[in-house]
């Protein structure tokens, strides 16, 4: 398994993908500092501080929400849509590990880019004169790497079975859609019916008025079409990896 | 030993039938104009595309695609390693590195490899391991008159089945081989 994963490595990162990568970073770091509300008095920013700090964490999971699924849609793109690297993997594995081994590899990458953000803007808020420990979510992590799987293995689904990455952007534009219609600050009453339904495929995480980030939708209904679209690309790639 | 009982493979307006066939070791040179299906037919053999009829292959296969795709940072030593490991088997690399002029280009990276030299990268890469059956779809692209002449004699040597797609039936004068035509 290390040796398939060593050849994603290598077939992912190109100089292209640094680029992108970085600029991806850059983007997040500077967008994160104005967030913070910089342009704001320092006395305003004490005195606003819980409201501000509320934004600021709304705000920087939005742009966390949109950046992954931006470098998801990269990786699908560089793992998947190119068959002819997979011939000498598929030469030697079955297409199963070769599936398992890009999926092992799209939640690695992903992740440890989860990480180092959420390091970031952790380290940001520490910086702002509305730091307060008791205000970073915990349990937020939870529904970030669900949501993230979730949309991994969909994109998978969607260039798999269209064989061209023009796919993957229905799926953004979905996700855009339910991003718009989520209210503010969700309240049970705020969601329509629509939304609930829009919400229920495509997953989201929101801000609760009580001050909550949590999942929109359902955690025990996204593990299962997770699994099932995952089940569905396994059951494809056995049967011909083309 | 490959054998082909009412093949066919079925696009959105067409459909390509491919004979009956039966292939047994040695070198075999599949020959057939533009769209003929010959590399459908390779990809069917290795088990990568869905078809239609009955393809059964006794032994290994080892296909090597006429487009040639090397991850472009990685080197080419370690490229063949990391290949080797997957697999889990060392074989001929040596040989064939020095069959095609490669020893002590280890160290450098795919995208600095010309055309020609990633085209022997990929064949080592596909001929370095015991096989049973080799596919190797339009190998001679992009190699000079020497390396041609040097992968033949390699080839001649194998003991294998080998089906190689060619349009230049010439390359293999004087060689022990059989013609399938589609």
């Amino acid at each position: 398994m290390t040796a398939a994963l060593r050849m994603h490595f290598f077939r992912v990162f190109t100089i292209r993908s640094f680029l992108f990568l970085g600029a991806l970073v850059v983007l997040n770091v500077l967008l994160l500092i104005h967030f913070t509300q910089l342009n704001d008095t320092y006395v305003n920013r004490v005195v606003n501080g819980a409201s501000y700090a509320r934004q600021y964490f709304k705000e920087g999971f939005w742009l966390m929400k949109i950046t992954f699924l931006l470098w998801l849609m990269f990786l699908t793109n560089q793992l998947f849509s190119d068959k002819a690297l997979d011939i000498p993997l598929l030469m030697r594995v079955s297409a199963w590990k070769v599936l398992m081994s890009k999926v092992l590899f799209m939640i690695v990458s992903v992740f440890s880019l989860y990480f180092f953000l959420q390091g970031v803007m952790l380290l940001i808020f520490s910086l702002t004169p509305f730091a307060d420990a008791y205000l970073i979510n915990r349990t937020v992590m939870f529904y970030f790497l669900l949501f993230i799987s979730y949309y991994a293995v969909i994109m998978i689904f969607l260039i798999r079975t269209f064989a061209h990455s023009y796919a993957l952007m229905v799926l953004f534009f979905t996700f855009f859609v339910s991003e718009i219609l989520l209210p503010y600050e969700i309240t049970d009453k705020g969601l329509t019916g629509g939304t609930h339904l829009l919400n229920l495929i495509f997953l989201n995480i929101g801000l609760y008025a009580d001050g909550r980030f949590l999942m929109t939708g359902h955690v025990g209904v996204h593990l299962v079409i997770t699994a099932i679209f995952l089940w569905l690309c396994l059951l494809r790639d056995e049967k011909a990896p083309f | 030993m490959i054998e082909l009982i009412g093949v066919e493979k079925r696009y959105r307006n067409e459909t390509v039938t491919f004979t009956d066939k039966r292939l047994e070791k040695g070198l075999w040179l599949l020959l057939g104009r533009n769209g003929a299906g010959k590399t459908t037919l390779l990809r069917i053999i290795a088990g990568l595309l869905p078809y239609a009829g009955t393809c059964t292959v006794r032994g290994s296969v080892m296909l090597a695609e006429e487009k040639v795709a090397l991850p472009p940072l990685m080197r080419l030593g370690d490229y063949l390693k990391t290949l080797e490991r997957l697999s889990g088997t060392t074989g001929r690399k040596r040989h064939l590195l020095s069959l095609f002029g490669l020893t002590g280009k280890e160290m450098v990276l795919m995208k600095d490899l010309s055309l020609g030299m990633r085209r022997k990268v990929q064949l080592t890469a596909a001929l370095m391991e015991e096989r049973a059956i080799y596919l190797l779809d339009e190998p001679m692209n992009g190699l000079d008159h020497a390396s041609r002449a040097a992968l033949v004699a390699y080839l001649e040597n194998l003991d294998a089945l080998i089906v190689l797609t060619t349009h230049h039936e010439t390359q293999f004068t004087g060689v022990k081989k059989r013609l399938w035509r589609l």
